[in-house]
């Protein structure tokens, strides 16, 4: 198990490693680099200072080594704006986006297992032909502008949630609800899709030999097999929920790390930006890492050690 | 060809979405001949005039933006951009990613193993991420945004290849083939290519609606298509602003791209339906098949 | 007795599916009846709704699209498909038990298999501990050595022959008045086949159980079961006890059946003949494993070499290794006397003319997405100087006539054929190119067994009218005797006998042959019962029996 995590963890870090060379061929390779870190009026002295101390002149492997090693260290740079230790604005935004990150992975997988499970037990039945629509309409729509609209009808003219900012519990309720709709409609799609195959397949027919009842043959024997294309999707829609909250926390003026990534680009703050990514995506690897030692733990067909069956 | 035709129009949703896109691309296409350039210059007298009225021509029937410009001109004016952006975008992966991926799948060597590694990590890191490096170096353009968004689909269509490939080359008429002395092209575009690319269409198909999405959502956020280019995302973000005194000027442009994305993914979904004799059995819940097959059903 | 009500009678049933093309009567009004500690048997090609009959009395038929719409089910007089389904589920599992064809799928993969066994106890309401006490002496009983902590492995990580074990545990794990037998080893190797027979038969005389089996195999049937039933297209063409139907068959069906195998061989002389293959020490590793090792065979013009073994052989290995799909780790292959892998552009092209193959899966070897024209001319396709495009219709017209199809099916897609005419489109393409070989990988395993005869008839037509040599790799003993000039017999990837066909069956001098040669069940009660008798001498009773069980 443990050299399990640690391949799955080094592959991981090989991937991280990749984003940063890309990150460092982008600022090296399309220009004068101090156009990235420093604001457009600095003065041609303040560049070559600039490009000095930080060895911009040094051959491009060089940098490397020192750009990586300098990360390796916790060196993120300075934010510019904020005259602070990039890292440290980052971290301070952390938070705010794991709590809303987690609240809505947790409803979204609790609902979509509910939602799932009872439409298939019955294809083509009045709840089937209800809920499926309806989950491929929330897979489909537009994160930004489904905020908008329920900022519009929920805040502005019934007047239940506050529009924006946070403090309060109710403050949560409207970013929540908004964020989990496109996890919940994948990820219902899947597990009523893995749920109809498991109830048609071969070992469900053994359930029913045995004189399982109808209930013991959903939740017991075609449940624990449907897991696990949930769980691979579950991944997927994990990463993709970086991508909403960066525009949820922007909509509803959410101090999280979406927030302030956005901003730092919007104020070409390049050293904040770095570090928010390279956050950001440390916890979506650490998430898929966790994602595969759940998946081990649900199939006993995988072989701790080896390939995960996908 | 004929036969997918027969199957659409039994499912009344696909031919629904169907219709709906049609419609959509024709209007795209003939914009630049029904749209007055008038409507897209500010006319401050129209400033966030209410839809639903018909006093000012039926260009306004959805109402003025800030500006006053024509919100029905200005969505089907976006329509070319954002359509032109997505399609390019799926297009490009598609052709890239198959191919990758149906060469990888075909060969043993170690080229392929490594491409595919390569595309593996490539599809571990967030597309948003990525996008926002890129285009904060680079600079936002629909160019530009294509091309980002094509590198973050590429694994999609290379891993969906290169499954169908490694499927299919075990098949036994693959080996008969191989038998007769057949080349590895030969094996391409006889046998790989025909049966992996239903398959590839309607990942296409799904991917439409995504790619498009993540236009929008960029643009929205402000590091996508920038003015005086517009798309619909563009026109959401614009509308945003506005939000307490012309709310129309955020709805129709996202329920524009609501729906298109809803369209795309319900044919994407049936088009997967429809090629797969297993699960079109299992939506129908009937069995459709001839003698041979259900003799086989009946006996496992 | 008379008086005594039976423990299933199936009164007049009749099942339906709604298909597209229109209701398919899959059963048409059969009726049986089955003593308390009876064996029936139900024999039946695919399609002739014997399974379908099983799934009705487990009430396991898919609705929709199928429903039973006509007769009824009595179990010890009770109807069951007129009772409430609470009840119903009281009966399954506990009175009726079902034990399925391919285990693999039907043991539910995520969970242990000594759980699931003690499944079984627990819905039928015995406490926990019990059931896993039970389950680990069920699992004990069955052949399952070191139960106790084999209770928490998973199905994968037993054999095909293990999970069927595991799957009979479970099924008489309440020791049921009735046991139905769903094709339980047709997925499985001869000598395993024999075992689980035996275990099958055991239990129902340690329970008192009565069986119906369901299957294809007269071998199996007459194995096992006292009575039997013929079924065809939804109906029984004919019943009676097992030595009365199989020794003197009054149906048309049932003698077709019986004698689907013993087409009589035409008598070739090729022991002279030229050597047109050579397999010398050939050597196979995959990975560590070496799956074929040393093996050497020869095959002459014309003639037919058939090489039997069970899964895990090498026989297939060493077929795709003469087709070039496989590399060989050392030895050599020689094509009248010419090393394959050492072949130029041309002669290698040569090389893949003269040697074809047809394949196991009927479904599998067909593109689906191309028309029947273009499968027999993807040969000339692919070698061009064979035959000009302007001849290639009138040339598949003769091939399609002349494996029993006409010019009409050309236009055709293979999802409109039936399995046996797929292989037949299969054979017409291998001989497109005129080759001197053809190597058949388990061509006919898939099929019934009516049809499986007419290939093998129409393979021994085109080889006395053609002139190919045939090697044909097959798990079927039985189906080598009447077709075969000679035999190799493989195990464990190396060669254990080869001879003349003649001298094979009558005098087979490695253990390995032999033990093959009792395993196969023969469609004749009284030679399969002294059969057995002789098998369990030979095996040396309980040892060895044990012996075998560590193998399955």
């Amino acid at each position: 198990m443990a050299r399990y995590v640690l391949r799955r963890a080094l592959q991981s870090l090989y991937a991280v490693l990749m984003l940063l060379l890309i990150v460092f061929a982008m600022t090296r390779l399309t220009g004068d680099p101090t156009n990235q870190y420093l604001p457009l009026s600095a003065s041609p002295q303040a560049r070559a200072d600039f490009a000095a101390l930080h060895g911009f002149n040094d051959p491009y492997y060089v940098q490397f080594i020192h750009y990586v090693s300098d990360l390796a260290h916790g060196d993120f740079g300075q934010s510019l704006f904020k005259q602070r230790p990039a890292m440290e604005v980052a971290l301070e935004a952390f938070p705010i986006t794991l709590t809303l990150a987690f609240f809505t992975m947790s409803i979204a997988l609790v609902l979509s297992i509910v939602l799932g499970s009872l439409a298939a037990m019955r294809p083509n039945g009045l709840f089937d032909r209800m809920i499926s629509p309806l989950t491929i309409f929330t897979a489909s729509a537009p994160t930004f502008w489904v905020a908008l609209v329920a900022i519009f009808v929920f805040a502005m003219m019934l007047g239940w949630v506050p529009t924006s900012g946070m403090g309060t519990p109710v403050h949560w309720i409207l970013p929540v609800c908004v964020l989990v709709l496109t996890p919940l409609g994948v990820l219902t799609q899947v597990v009523r899709s893995s749920m109809v195959s498991s109830l048609s397949a071969p070992y469900a027919k053994t359930a029913l030999a045995k004189g399982a009842s109808d209930a013991r043959v959903v939740f017991v024997h075609a449940l624990r097999n449907s897991l696990l294309p949930l769980i691979t999707i579950a991944g997927v829609q994990a990463t993709g929920l970086v991508n909403g909250a960066v525009v949820i926390e922007t909509i509803f003026g959410f101090p999280g790390i979406g927030k302030v990534m956005i901003d730092s680009i919007r104020d070409r703050d390049f050293s904040l930006t770095i570090a928010c990514i390279l956050l950001a995506a440390v916890v979506v690897y650490a998430m898929n890492v966790a994602i595969d030692i759940m998946y081990a733990r649900l199939d006993p067909r995988v072989q701790i050690g080896g390939e995960a069956r996908r | 060809m004929r036969q997918m035709l027969g199957r659409l129009v039994h499912d009344k949703a696909a031919l629904v979405a169907a219709l709906y896109l049609l419609a959509v691309v024709v209007v795209a296409l003939v914009a630049p001949l029904i749209v007055d350039a008038s409507l897209m210059r500010s006319n401050l007298r129209l400033r966030h005039l209410p839809p639903l009225h018909f006093d000012h021509g039926w260009w306004y029937v959805l109402g003025g933006d800030a500006l006053g410009r024509s919100m029905l001109a200005r969505l089907v004016v976006a329509a070319r951009t954002t359509l032109a952006i997505s399609f390019a975008t799926v297009s490009l992966s598609l052709v890239i990613g198959a191919a990758i991926g149906l060469v990888a799948g075909l060969s043993n060597a170690w080229w392929s193993t490594a491409i595919m590694r390569a595309i593996d990590v490539l599809m571990s890191i967030p597309s948003l991420l990525l996008a926002m490096v890129v285009l904060f170096v680079i600079g936002a353009s629909p160019p530009v945004v294509v091309m980002i968004l094509t590198v973050t689909r590429i694994p999609i269509f290379a891993r969906t290849a290169r499954g169908q490939a490694l499927e299919i080359r075990e098949r036994p008429f693959v080996s008969a083939s191989r038998v007769m002395g057949a080349s590895s092209l030969h094996l391409l575009v006889r046998h790989m290519a025909p049966l992996a690319l239903p398959t590839l269409f309607s990942v296409a198909a799904l991917e439409f609606a995504q790619v498009m999405l993540a236009e929008s959502t960029l643009t929205f956020l402000g590091i996508g298509v920038q003015p005086p280019d517009v798309t619909w995302g563009l026109m959401v973000s614009d509308g945003q602003r506005y939000l307490a005194t012309a709310w129309w000027s955020a709805l129709w442009p996202g329920l524009v791209i609501a729906s298109i994305a809803l369209a795309a993914t319900i044919l994407g979904n049936w088009f997967q339906v429809a090629n797969d004799p297993v699960l079109r059995a299992r939506s129908a819940r009937k069995s459709r098949v001839p003698a041979a097959e259900s003799k086989v059903a009946s006996n496992a | 007795m008379l008086s005594k009500t039976p423990l299933l009678e199936i009164d007049n049933l009749v099942v339906d599916f709604e298909t597209p093309g229109g209701t398919f009567n899959a059963v048409r009004g059969i009726s049986l009846c089955l003593e308390q500690g009876g064996s029936h048997a139900i024999i039946g090609e695919s399609g002739s709704g014997k399974s379908v009959t099983a799934s009705a009395i487990m009430s396991l038929i898919d609705s929709p699209p199928g429903h039973v719409c006509g007769g009824d089910i009595r179990f010890q007089g009770r109807s069951i498909l007129s009772m409430p389904r609470a009840e119903r589920r009281r009966l399954y599992g506990r009175h009726i038990a079902m034990v399925f064809q391919d285990p693999a799928a039907h043991l539910n993969p995520v969970y242990p298999v000594g759980w699931q066994i003690a499944e079984v106890c627990r819905i039928h309401g015995r406490p926990a501990g019990e059931a896993k006490r039970s389950a680990i002496a069920l699992m004990d009983r069955v052949g399952i050595g070191d139960a106790a902590r084999r209770y928490h492995a998973f199905p994968h990580q037993f054999s095909g022959g293990q999970r069927q074990r595991i799957m009979i545990a479970m099924a008489m794990a309440l020791r049921p008045e009735l046991l139905i037998a769903d094709e339980p080893t047709t997925a499985l190797d001869v000598t395993v086949q024999a075992q689980i027979l035996e275990l099958i038969r055991e239990l129902q005389q340690e329970n008192g159980s009565a069986l119906l089996l369901i299957t294809h195999d007269l071998g199996v049937a007459a194995d096992i079961a006292r009575t039997v039933s013929v079924m065809r297209r939804g109906e029984f063409v004919e019943e009676g006890t097992i030595a009365d139907v199989f020794v003197a068959p009054r149906h048309s069906y049932t003698q077709k059946l019986l004698e689907a195998r013993t087409s009589s061989r035409p008598q070739v002389t090729t022991a002279d003949a030229e050597v047109l293959l050579e397999v010398k020490d050939v050597s196979i590793d995959y990975g560590s494993v070496r799956a074929v090792s040393d093996v050497s065979l020869q095959l002459r013009h014309n003639e037919v070499l058939c090489v039997v073994g069970e899964s895990g052989s090498g026989k297939s290995t060493i077929a795709n290794a003469i087709l070039r799909l496989r590399e060989i780790t050392s030895g050599s292959i020689c094509y009248r006397g010419a090393d394959i892998h050492k072949l130029g552009r041309a002669e290698l092209d040569a090389y893949h003319r003269a040697v074809q193959a047809v394949f196991q899966d009927p479904f599998g070897s067909l593109n689906p997405r191309m028309s029947v024209f273009d499968i027999i001319c993807e040969p000339w396709s692919i070698q061009r100087s064979v035959l000009p495009k302007s001849e290639w219709r009138q040339r598949s017209v003769e091939l399609m006539e002349s494996v029993g199809l006409t010019a009409g099916d050309l236009g055709k897609y293979p999802s409109e054929f039936s399995g046996g005419q797929r292989q037949r489109i299969a054979i017409a393409r291998a001989l497109a190119l005129q080759s001197e070989i053809i190597v058949c990988d388990e061509a006919v395993s898939a099929l019934d067994m009516t049809v499986q005869g007419q290939i093998i008839s129409l393979l021994q037509e085109i080889r006395a009218r053609m002139g190919v040599a045939l090697l044909f790799i097959t798990h079927d003993l039985t189906l080598v005797r009447n077709f075969a000039d000679r035999v190799i017999v493989m195990k464990a990837g190396e060669i254990v006998e080869q001879g003349s066909t003649e001298d094979v069956f009558s005098n087979p001098k490695h253990g390995y042959t032999k033990m093959l040669l009792a395993a196969c069940p023969v469609p004749d009660p009284v030679v399969q019962q002294e059969r057995r008798n002789a098998a369990k001498v030979a095996s040396g009773g309980n040892q060895g029996a044990h012996a075998l069980a560590r193998g399955a």
